[in-house]
């Protein structure tokens, strides 16, 4: 099929051009971290765009649920034998953990804390990145759920991300493991360092603080540290300990953490703690 | 070109891309059909026809990523100007040509989108592995460019252009 084309050497054509790489230019500057003079158009955008996505989501779903069981099999099996493998660690450690709880609530008592429950709210995954370059996921609570950006989102198995921003309706979610996203964290030993994000599929990377020196294996599990300051209340579980890198020049070591929590995780809940002010 | 069922394509291509595509990933990279808009209107319709497809197309997903509005709407127009003005001799009665120009218009436009992203301080180059985001792109994009060539062309292809006074030209 022809169509009458104008060439790039047409001065309107040349126009049409830098006009829109102009805009571009524009809205971009407009737009960078910090300034933010367009989120509520942003935002006004995403709402008005929700039913078309929402009739989007109901149509092709099954579509997408075929493509993951066609191509997803063996990653579907080999999930369910860890699992089965894991379930079975955790049943001989049950017990330990009810006698760990019950020292740990005594323990607590004596030294006259009071646990003051951080109530959280549950929320389900309804969209991961959404082209290769994203390292977020979008949850379908938002502000008029009293949940702000910095909050932090965990998984049953751990710290999943924090909140970048809201809108009424939904949030969208960075990934501990996005680069920039740092946490405080904690060692089993009560050393304290801050947990960086490298990137998606990459360990996580802990620093710990000063010239501590810290006895750390691999497996030894990290957790948040609660005296930042930040929305993230203590004790949550970051990952598990995987490489210890010992360097040379007198330096720290170089330890790499595996997070905890699934991040293709359905289903999350977001700790209503107020990040501080 | 109407501005009408330009909106209509870059929508549904949108909706496709949100709801079905993106959920499809390889070793981490996904689908992006937006950037198969501006490469084809760029191939089809020209190179300021495609700089307004790729403007419209980048725009319209900028709004629903977490990236810094106006990323994809720079690289998807400077894409869709680029692959327009590359073609300008191309002939157009190969079934083949759009398929290449596809493929190879999508992956230079994500290696434009991460260097870009990159020098904005996005860390577009810490995620999946560049190459294969590449590949896959250019992939799935080359199989859908012909049905990407039938949307541009309705878009361009209205009577209606001749009478409307809204008309892109």
């Amino acid at each position: 099929m022809a169509f009458p084309r104008r060439s790039s050497r047409n001065p309107r054509s040349r126009a049409t051009f830098a006009l829109l790489l102009l805009t571009a230019v524009t809205v971009l500057v407009l737009d960078l971290p910090g300034t933010g003079p367009l989120d509520p158009v942003r935002s006004v955008f995403a709402t008005a765009f929700r039913p078309i996505r929402a009739a989007g989501n109901a149509v092709f779903e099954p579509l997408s649920n075929g493509w993951k069981g066609a191509f997803g099999y063996d990653d579907v099996r080999d999930e369910n034998d860890q699992l089965r493998k894991e379930l079975e660690e955790r049943k001989g450690l049950e017990a330990e953990v009810e006698r760990l709880q019950a020292d740990n609530a005594e323990l607590r008592k004596l030294n006259g804390i009071t646990v003051e429950g951080v109530p959280t709210k549950a929320a389900k995954v309804v969209s991961g990145p959404l082209n290769s370059f994203e390292q977020v996921v979008r949850i379908d609570v938002g502000s008029s759920s009293k949940v702000k950006p910095l909050m932090a989102v965990v998984t049953g198995g751990g710290v999943l991300g924090r909140i970048a921003d809201t809108d009424s309706a939904s949030s969208t979610v960075e990934l501990l493991t996005k680069p920039g996203v740092k946490l405080g964290a904690a060692t089993t030993d009560g050393a304290l360092g801050i947990v960086e994000g490298q990137g998606v599929g990459q360990p996580l990377l802990l620093t710990i603080d000063g010239d501590e020196d810290v006895d750390i294996e691999e497996g030894d599990w990290i957790y948040t540290s609660g005296i930042d300051r930040s929305a993230f209340p203590g004790d949550l579980p970051i990952g598990r300990v995987s490489k210890v890198t010992e360097r040379a020049d007198g330096l720290a070591p170089r330890i790499e953490v595996e997070p905890a929590a699934d991040l293709s995780s359905r289903y999350v809940r977001v700790v209503l703690k107020d990040p501080p002010s | 070109m109407s501005p009408v069922r330009v909106a209509a394509v870059v929508v549904a291509a949108l909706t496709v891309q949100v709801s079905l595509l993106s959920r499809f990933s390889f070793e981490g990279a996904r689908p992006d059909v937006m950037i198969l808009l501006a490469v084809i209107a760029g191939y089809v319709a020209g190179p300021d026809r495609g700089a307004i497809v790729g403007f419209a197309a980048g725009m319209s997903f900028d709004v629903l990523l977490s990236t810094p509005l106006g990323l994809s709407a720079l690289v998807y127009t400077v894409v869709g100007y680029g692959v327009g003005a590359a073609t300008v001799g191309m002939v157009r009665s190969s079934r083949i040509a759009p398929i290449l120009v596809a493929a190879a218009g999508s992956a230079i436009g994500v290696l434009a989108y991460a260097l870009a992203g990159t020098v904005l301080g996005e860390p577009t180059l810490d995620g999946p592995d560049l190459v294969a985001i590449v590949v896959f792109v250019a992939a799935i994009n080359a199989v859908l460019a012909p049905l990407a060539v039938r949307a541009i062309s309705w878009t361009i292809s209205s009577d209606s252009d001749r009478r409307s006074p809204f008309a892109l030209r």
